[in-house]
């Protein structure tokens, strides 16, 4: 049976703390499900995992596996496997028996250690490699043994800290894949934490984004980037189209005009910041929602064009085709148009203040 | 650190050879001592040969036998008692950031930084009136001043290269406390005990000073022995007592380097690996 995690109301503050390193936190991970942890580092977010591990206590709320509190079940009691950013292979113990120190804690006999064992190399594609010395081995093979280390006793909730920060670039996505492999096939809740975007996008079902020890989003990663939650989350996912003004239904008029946008967006009426990412940005007066604007920098990628736009003090990043269109030369001004169904609106009262650093967190 | 292959060159064989000399030298009057029934200036060799000074350390009714008994009884508990305080006392210093770290430590330091006789007289007067004074208990008591200190301090330069996370990562494979104290924590930290322990040995085996004023000339251990020997100018005897003065040192170097060479990196803890 698969495991949903429920977080309630979670706070913790680290003795010595004023601020809390986590605040009234709530959370609903589904179960086989793959969620990201998703924020700048120190913002609470391995402090969460741990919390969930039990390895860290909660100052208050709870924590629920399938509905069932288990605040005060210990750490090695509940079935759930940490796997740390820097593997914590133990150095005293070859890969076989790092790998089967789990199941020699739950006396499982030692013919059937030796199979699991074996089967979970092969899986992590390091058969042979048992009886090699951690010192002995890559990052990217420390990291499966790690991985293997972590599955072997099937655990009900898989949390991995930073699985992929310390790999290089080609091992990252063998890793992704990999992590992505046993996610399925071991039907087991995972719940990773990480600093880079990409990789939440890549890799999650569902994004946890959080800032300050405080949950902002939690949604799909889709919606990170189509309907952020507020304009220092755009900007965490890359976006920073960003036109202020006042909405009236389907109007919002700004300093360079009228625009229209979607009636049905869940906004109220007021002061709000329009989003619109740089692909749905068109080139040339298409319908309505056109205007004139100064192109200060054009970049040609090879499959697209990226422009630099300028009018009314506000800019913008454009990516547009690598067709080029007569006139859409840097300093010469042009058309661009607005799709009204891509434009996003935040109130702007969500403005929340800007990124502050952890003053006294975790160490990560 | 990779140790190269290869012979040393001569300047080096110079080197070693000199520090040979330094360090054997004067050890070998020592040896020829015991075995000498006399040997006078300028002679390079004893005159006449004699087992004296053995029978008299044999004799049971001279002492010997009970301050080498003493020693080791009094060393022993004095290193088990600082290994059970030195090594929680060294992981919080070297791990915890906690108020009042920095006083906790230079109060662990002081012992050795003031002189012990400074203090031991106070101590005296205060162990006469708790009863203390002049038994085997005071004595163990007193050599723990320099002992807990030593043990501490270098526990806590081990702690402070060891990664708690592998307990963390060990729990949460499903190893109760207990388990991960043995298979995980203990592992990490064995070298530095047992380098702290033969050292807290060593400094409570080698203790005069410490022990004639608590102990008042009850207790008696081979430091005390040799030292009457040695005012008394029996060369023979203090020679004899020497040998058996030195042989837990010589004992101790021979295991370390058996013990702990290839092993460095456990000197450091896991922060090594």
């Amino acid at each position: 049976m698969m495991t949903s995690i429920t977080l309630r109301n979670i706070t913790k503050t680290y003795e010595g703390c004023r601020e809390p390193a986590v605040e009234n936190f709530n959370l609903e991970i589904q179960p086989g499900e793959l969620v990201a942890f998703l924020g700048p580092s120190g913002c609470g977010k391995t402090t969460t995992l741990k919390m969930i591990a039990g390895l860290h206590s909660v100052t208050g709320g709870d924590v629920l596996f399938n509905g069932v509190r288990v605040n005060e079940v210990k750490p090695e009691k509940r079935e759930v496997v940490m796997v740390y950013q820097n593997y914590l292979l133990f150095p005293y113990m070859n890969v076989e028996e790092n790998v089967g120190f789990g199941l020699r804690m739950r006396k499982v006999p030692k013919a059937e250690i030796a199979e699991r064992v074996e089967e979970i190399l092969r899986l992590v594609k390091l058969e042979g490699y048992g009886k090699r010395s951690p010192a002995q081995l890559s990052g990217g093979q420390k990291q499966r043994v790690a991985l293997a280390r972590a599955l072997v006793i099937r655990p009900k909730i898989l949390l991995l800290d930073e699985p992929l920060a310390n790999l290089d670039a080609h091992l990252r996505d063998e890793m992704r894949d990999l992590i992505l492999k046993i996610h399925k096939s071991f039907e087991v809740t995972t719940v990773f934490v990480t600093h880079d975007q990409e990789e939440a996008v890549l890799l999650a079902d569902r994004i946890a984004l959080i800032f300050d020890g405080k949950l902002v989003q939690y949604s799909p990663s889709k919606d990170f980037y189509e309907k952020p939650a507020s304009e220092k989350i755009a900007k965490f996912f890359g976006n920073e189209n960003i036109i202020h003004g006042t909405r009236s239904g389907s109007a919002v008029s700004t300093v360079l005009g009228g625009f229209t946008v979607r009636p049905d967006l869940e906004v109220p009426d007021g002061e709000v910041s329009m989003l619109i990412r740089p692909e749905s940005i068109k080139l040339g007066k298409t319908g309505g929602n056109g205007f004139l604007f100064r192109i200060t920098k054009k970049i040609y990628m090879g499959t697209y064009t990226r422009y630099a736009i300028e009018a009314g003090g506000i800019e913008l990043d454009v990516t547009g085709d690598s067709h080029d269109l007569p006139g859409y030369e840097e300093e010469r001004e042009a058309w661009f148009s607005f799709q009204p169904e891509k434009i996003w609106l935040i109130p702007r009262k969500n403005e929340a203040e800007p990124l502050k650093a952890g003053s006294c967190s975790d160490r990560t | 650190m990779k140790i190269e292959d290869g012979k040393p060159n001569p300047i080096q064989w110079m080197i070693y050879l000199g520090i040979l000399v330094g360090v054997i030298g004067p050890l070998i009057p020592q040896f020829i001592w015991p075995f000498a029934k006399s040997w006078f200036y300028p002679d390079l060799i004893p005159s006449a040969w004699g087992m004296r000074a053995w029978q008299y350390i044999g004799n049971p009714n001279n002492q010997v036998l009970e301050a080498v008994v003493n020693s080791v009884l009094i060393a022993v508990i004095v290193t088990v008692i600082s290994i059970l305080l030195g090594v929680p006392a060294g992981r919080a210093l070297g791990m915890y950031r906690f108020k009042g770290r920095e006083l906790v430590e230079l109060l662990i330091l002081a012992p050795s930084i003031i002189p012990g006789l400074a203090v031991t007289m106070g101590i005296h007067v205060m162990f006469i009136k708790l009863g203390l004074a002049d038994t085997m208990f005071g004595v163990i008591l007193v050599h723990l001043i320099p002992t807990i200190p030593y043990m501490t301090i270098s526990m806590s330069g081990i702690f402070a290269n060891y990664d708690p996370d592998f307990e963390e990562q060990a729990k949460s494979l499903g190893a109760s406390t207990f388990k991960t104290f043995f298979l995980i924590t203990l592992p990490a930290v064995f070298p530095g005990i047992v380098t702290g322990a033969m050292f807290s040995f060593l400094i409570s085996w080698g203790q005069y000073l410490l022990t004639v004023l608590i102990g008042g000339g009850r207790v008696i251990t081979l430091p005390l022995l040799l030292f009457s020997f040695a005012s008394s100018r029996d060369n023979m005897l203090t020679s004899a007592l020497s040998i058996i003065f030195l042989l837990p040192a010589i004992l101790i170097l021979v295991f370390t380097s058996k013990f702990l060479s290839g092993k460095s990196s456990g000197l450091g803890g896991f922060g090594n690996i």
